[in-house]
């Protein structure tokens, strides 16, 4: 009986003490920063004595792709800054998320007052406007990088009401890519261009479709292929001598007769055969392309890891500036640039990181990762990039390129992807659609300002 | 303190953390939700009351009665998830030997990562390299634009929630099956009763319970179809892929209308609960 008394009590103890835990651990959960990771706040309490300096951690929020890579040159960039630094030692925090997802985190974070002190992302005019970012312009005019920065056009997407928000660290835009080995195989001659009209190259996506050319998986080699998005369609736009936006983002012009004749143009390689079908998701458009599936694709430099992580042989490929149907502008391809967080506790040692991030050392590594071409003059002829082969037509197509500045209207970008999808697979009227669509979003524009 | 207040009070140790988890996690955001219901909010100004205005915009939204039909469209495949189920699990229930094996075969598609599952069928169903169009050129017929056809992009999202729910019902509805009294049926057989009416009189009524579970569920599982959707089609073609619960997540995190995507879900949980209620009520009759 006294052992089954005690017995009992052993087994109450237990059960008080697994709720003490649990209480705990709820409570723990209520209390910290959600995630399990230190907020900056909780950084600004680790200061270390060694050498005198003040040890902070930054959290930057990143794109979740390369995360390893990324930590690593962050690591290295934070070593850099601190031995340089006579105040800080700097280490980073990665907070990743995937690029898609970047904006709603931002949203989200923004929110809840628990921005992290930097951000890793393209130029966000709407960040600016909001008041989020930090101003960089006196960094930026004491720092090297002012004078050695090649595109104005580029840097200004950093830009809000004259003050500077984020510099771009690396030059991108949509161009043609082609392969000449099937080019060289339908019987092209000219197999290496970096420039061409409408005309010449609806003349070779012809010629492609009347070799019948097979592909090694036993599919026909179509002429061209391209993805339902509104970022790989801006280039037909643009090039016709269509626009979005203003400038200003306040009005929305995308309903204007040269636009429907881009998004027509489009429309007709598909129709007349050129093109193979258009793809939504990214991994099988690109797959098309390494499958040699095609001959001519529009992308920018990013696609290049993908191709040859599919199997294709970069050397087969050759580069232009997007076909000219009025002009060749293309999209502003905001590429990457690191910002501050207005809310940082930590705005000057997050400032000496930019200024380790643009440092040669650093700055080559995340071109090496990102394929990219450099945006300073210093680091232009360095042997790293002189032999890109994308690197004199990006260079001439960032000196014709266009922004969307469609902060107004933030859910221009999805509805804009359902009108191609109709327009594209569908025998629906272009310009009507347009027109009815460009008058929503106009609409969601003066609200928004209101 | 007497020995029934001393377990009392060790009743409310133990249950209080959960309370308060649930509290927390699930009464809490309710409750702003519905707060913000009322509200204008884009994340960064202060939320602006607005009575009743988000929900008059509810019923003036053309928009949104299309997603209310494109997710109704979708319930058609809860009874065919169920009525599969049942039969499969009718069927393992007959099996005298390997019933474990069968049991672990249908549960492993429930067990697949939702997101896994959307990305191979992305690949399955792609119009280019994808298998199925693969399968259908070796065989000689024409490639079909699965997800570019607005019936057939439905109907390749509704495959997927078959896929992920068929072997989840299926031991649902096999323990149910098992749980039968076995004497009924040797009662039914003395007075001549076969297989269709054994089951039309005896097992299907026995697991009533069980199967309005499964029923609300369902709906419920339904209704808040999400990442599977985001992965296949991303709402299209031209948004027929789109239910409700798409519509409020990109009004609050792409239209910045965090205030009308509130409105929605609250009312999409009160329809729910009524049709939840009804499905109740239904059974609740019947026995």
């Amino acid at each position: 009986m006294f052992a089954r008394a005690k017995n009992t009590s052993v087994k109450k103890r237990i059960s008080a003490g697994l709720a003490v835990a649990m209480l705990t651990v709820v409570l723990g959960a209520c209390g910290g920063g959600g995630n399990g990771e230190a907020t900056p706040s909780q950084s600004a309490g680790q200061s270390a004595e060694s050498e005198g300096k003040q040890e902070v951690t930054l959290s930057m929020l990143i794109d979740s792709s390369n995360n390893e890579q990324n930590s690593a040159i962050l690591n290295r960039a934070a070593e850099i800054a601190s031995q340089n630094s006579d105040k800080y030692i700097i280490k980073v925090r990665l907070d990743t998320v995937p690029s898609t997802d970047m904006d709603k985190k931002v949203d989200v974070l923004a929110a809840g007052s628990n921005l992290p002190d930097l951000v890793a992302s393209g130029p966000k005019a709407v960040w600016m406007k909001r008041g989020l970012l930090a101003d960089l312009t006196e960094w930026f005019n004491a720092s090297p990088l002012n004078g050695d920065y090649m595109y104005p056009s580029l840097l200004e997407e950093g830009r809000n009401g004259g003050k500077l928000y984020s510099v771009p660290i690396k030059a991108d835009s949509i161009f043609l890519i082609y392969n000449k080995d099937l080019l060289e195989k339908a019987g092209i001659e000219n197999t290496d261009f970096d420039s061409i009209t409408w005309d010449e190259w609806v003349a070779m996506l012809e010629q492609i479709k009347q070799s019948g050319l097979k592909a090694a998986n036993g599919k026909e080699v179509k002429g061209f292929t391209f993805r339902i998005s509104t970022y790989e369609t801006a280039p037909f736009i643009f090039s016709a001598g269509g626009e979005f936006f203003t400038q200003d983002g306040t009005q929305a012009v995308f309903g204007s007769p040269e636009a429907a004749d881009g998004l027509a143009k489009l429309k007709s390689l598909v129709t007349a055969g050129y093109a193979d079908k258009p793809e939504t998701d990214y991994a099988n458009w690109m797959s098309v392309f390494f499958n040699e599936n095609a001959a001519f694709t529009i992308t920018g430099g990013w696609s290049l890891t993908s191709y040859e992580e599919g199997g294709l042989d970069l050397g087969k490929l050759g580069f232009s500036t997007v076909p000219k149907i009025a002009n060749s502008t293309s999209i502003f391809g905001p590429g990457l640039s690191f910002s501050v967080f207005e809310s940082s506790k930590h705005k000057e040692a997050a400032t000496e990181l930019l200024t380790a991030i643009y440092s040669p050392d650093i700055y080559k590594q995340w071109l090496e990762l990102t394929a990219g071409i450099p945006v300073l003059k210093s680091l232009s002829d360095d042997p790293q990039f002189a032999n890109n082969p994308i690197k004199p037509v990006l260079s001439e197509q960032l000196n014709n390129i266009k922004p969307i500045h469609s902060d107004n209207a933030p859910s221009f970008w999805t509805k804009y992807d359902q009108l191609l999808e109709k327009v594209i697979l569908t025998d629906t009227d272009i310009n009507s659609q347009q027109q009815s669509l460009q008058t929503a979003i106009q609409q969601e524009i003066q609200d928004n300002l209101k | 303190m007497s020995f029934k207040k001393r377990e009392s009070m060790l009743a409310y140790v133990l249950v209080g953390p959960v309370v308060l988890f649930y509290a927390v996690i699930f009464v809490y955001p309710l409750l702003q939700m519905l707060l913000l219901s009322f509200q204008k909010y884009d994340f960064y100004s202060p939320p602006v009351f607005t009575g009743f205005e988000n929900y008059a915009r509810l019923a003036r939204d053309p928009e949104l009665l299309d997603k209310l039909l494109n997710t109704l469209a979708y319930w058609c495949i809860g009874p065919v998830t169920i009525a599969a189920s049942f039969v499969a699990a009718l069927l393992m229930s007959k099996l005298k030997w390997g019933q474990g094996f069968f049991r672990s075969t249908f549960y492993g598609t429930s067990m697949a990562p939702m997101v896994a599952l959307a990305v191979v069928f992305t690949y399955m169903f792609s119009p280019n390299h994808g298998i199925v169009n693969n399968l259908l050129t070796s065989l000689n017929l024409q490639p079909i634009e699965w997800l570019y056809d607005q019936t057939l992009a439905k109907i390749v999202v509704m495959f997927i929630f078959f896929f992920m729910n068929v072997g989840f019902y299926t031991i649902l509805f096999l323990s149910g099956i098992l749980g039968v009294d076995q004497n009924l049926y040797a009662a039914a057989e003395l007075d001549g009763a076969g297989h269709w009416r054994k089951t039309v009189h005896i097992t299907l009524p026995q697991i009533r319970p069980v199967m309005i579970f499964a029923a609300i569920l369902m709906t419920i599982s339904i209704f808040q179809m999400y990442g599977q959707i985001v992965i296949l089609t991303k709402g299209g073609p031209y948004g027929s892929t789109e239910t409700v619960f798409m519509y409020a997540m990109n009004k609050a995190f792409t239209d910045h209308q965090m205030g009308y995507a509130a409105t929605i879900v609250v009312v999409l949980s009160i329809v729910l609960a009524l049709v939840s209620y009804v499905i109740l009520k239904i059974g609740e009759e019947k026995e």
